[in-house]
C-alpha cells in the first residue's frame, strides 16, 4: 500500500509542538524535553567533561529555553537554538567553576575525558570503547578551548558554519579559520602518534 | 596542509576548481594521501560522537524548575473553551481517550471517530506502519466508530480512512501536522504516564 501521508518533517513537528508550549501548554514542552535532552546533555557533557555540570546545563538550558520560548524565531532547528544555549550556559560554568577554584587552565589536557571515565551500556559502548574514538576523543579534548569548540560543532554536532557563527558569536570566516586549524592540528597529532606507536 | 583539502571536504569549491582539485588527487600522492587521512580523521569524529544519556529524571526536574504560567487575565474564556471541548467530545462521543495499560508501560489508546453513513473506517498511522497492519475501528452504532490500541509513549501521527476511499484529518486532534500532500495528518502523543 502507498504510504502518502508520513511525509513530515522534525521541524514542522517542533513548530506544532512549540506553538502549543506558546499556548501554555506544559505537557508540550515536556515532548521538548524528552526530544532532545540526550542530544543537550551529550553536547554539555563534550564541553564540561563532567556529568554533574552537564546535568546542570542541561536543566539550565531547558529553563531557559521555556522562558525565551517566545524569541525562538524559528530560523534554526530548535534543536540548534537549544544547542546555542547550551554551549554558552557551559562555558559560562567553565569559566565560574575555574574562578571559585581557581585551578589554572581548563584546556591542559590534565582533565578526565568523559570517554575514559563513564561506562555507557548498550551499543554506545562498542563504540565508545573502540581504540581509535578513544584516541580521537584525548586529542579532541585537549585542543586549545576555541578550536575544540568550533571542531565539536562542525564536526561532532555537525552544524553548519553558519549555525556555529551564531553560536559563538563570531564570523562564518572566523569560525572557518579555527575548524581548520583544529582538523590540521588533529590530523597532525593523530597520525603522527600512530606512526610512533 | 592544501586549503583546498578543507574547502573539498566543505563542498565548497567551485565546480571547476572541484573537478581540477579531483584531477590532481588521482595524480598526487601525497594529495592523496592527506585528503585520505583527513576525511577518516572527520568520518572517526562523527561517528564517535559518545550520544550519552540524560539522567532519567531530568525532566521532572526541568517542569519543577519551570514555574507555572500566571493566570491568564481572560482565563473564563479558557475555561469556557475547553468547557466547551469537553461538551462536543461527551455529544459525539469521538475523540482519542488513554489509560495506561499495566504491562510494559504500554498505554492503551481508544480511537473514537464519528462518521455517519460509513461503513468502514481504518486508522492509519506511523503506528502501524500506515495501514501496512489494517487496524479497523468497530462499528459502535449512530455512526460511531471506536478501536483501542496499545502504543509505546512517543508521538505519532495518523488519520483515517473511511470506506477505503475516504482520507478523514481526526476532527478532534489536539495537534497536526501537513502531510505535504494539501491534507494534514492528526498528532497523537502518548504520555510517558506513571504507574500509581
Amino acid at each position: 500500500m502507498a504510504k502518502p501521508y508520513k511525509q513530515y518533517t522534525e521541524e514542522r513537528l517542533d513548530g506544532e509542538i512549540i506553538t502549543q508550549c506558546r499556548n501554555g501548554d506544559k505537557h508540550a514542552y515536556r515532548l521538548l524535553i524528552d526530544r532532545y535532552k540526550d542530544t543537550i546533555y551529550s553536547t554539555a557533557l563534550r564541553f564540561t567533561r563532567d556529568p554533574s555540570t552537564a546535568e546542570e546545563v542541561t536543566q539550565e538550558t531547558f529553563v531557559k529555553a521555556w522562558k525565551y520560548l517566545n524569541r525562538f524565531e524559528g530560523r534554526s532547528k530548535f534543536s540548534t537554538w537549544l544547542i546555542s544555549i547550551a554551549v554558552n550556559k557551559a562555558k559560562d560554568m567553565i569559566k565560574d567553576k575555574h574562578r571559585s577554584v581557581n585551578t589554572g587552565d581548563l584546556d591542559t589536557g590534565n582533565e578526565t575525558s568523559f570517554f575514559q571515565s563513564h561506562t555507557i551500556e548498550g551499543p554506545e559502548e562498542t563504540l565508545m570503547n573502540d581504540e581509535l574514538g578513544l584516541k580521537l576523543q584525548r586529542l579532541i579534548d585537549a585542543l586549545p578551548a576555541l578550536y575544540k569548540e568550533a571542531f565539536v560543532l562542525r564536526h561532532v554536532e555537525l552544524l553548519s558554519y553558519e549555525e556555529i557563527s551564531g553560536i559563538s558569536k563570531i564570523s562564518i570566516e572566523a569560525v572557518k579559520m579555527r575548524v581548520f586549524r583544529a582538523r590540521e592540528i588533529l590530523k597532525k597529532q593523530f597520525y603522527e602518534e600512530d606512526h610512533d606507536g | 596542509m592544501d586549503k583546498r583539502i578543507h574547502l573539498f571536504i566543505d563542498n565548497e569549491l567551485s565546480p571547476s576548481g572541484k573537478q581540477a582539485f579531483e584531477k590532481e588527487l588521482s595524480e598526487n600522492k601525497q594529495l592523496r594521501e592527506d585528503y585520505e587521512k583527513m576525511s577518516g580523521l572527520l568520518k572517526l569524529a562523527g561517528t564517535h560522537n559518545g550520544h550519552a544519556q540524560a539522567p532519567q529524571n531530568i525532566t521532572d526536574r526541568i517542569m519543577g524548575t519551570i514555574e507555572r504560567p500566571q493566570e491568564h487575565p481572560y482565563s473564563l474564556l479558557r475555561f469556557l473553551r475547553i468547557a466547551a471541548a469537553i461538551a462536543i467530545v461527551i455529544a459525539t462521543g469521538a475523540g482519542v481517550f488513554t489509560y495506561v495499560h499495566r504491562e510494559n508501560n504500554l498505554v492503551n489508546i481508544t480511537f473514537r471517530v464519528s462518521v455517519p453513513n460509513a461503513k468502514t473506517v481504518y486508522v492509519l498511522g506511523s503506528f502501524n506502519q500506515w495501514g501496512d497492519v489494517p487496524e479497523q475501528l468497530r462499528n459502535a452504532g449512530n455512526g460511531l466508530f471506536t478501536l483501542t490500541l496499545k502504543l509505546k509513549p512517543g508521538i505519532y501521527q495518523y488519520v483515517y480512512k473511511v470506506d477505503n476511499n475516504e482520507i478523514l484529518s481526526d476532527p478532534h486532534a489536539r495537534l497536526y501536522t501537513q502531510d505535504g500532500f494539501g491534507q494534514r495528518n492528526a498528532i497523537l502523543i502518548v504520555k510517558h504516564t506513571k504507574l500509581s
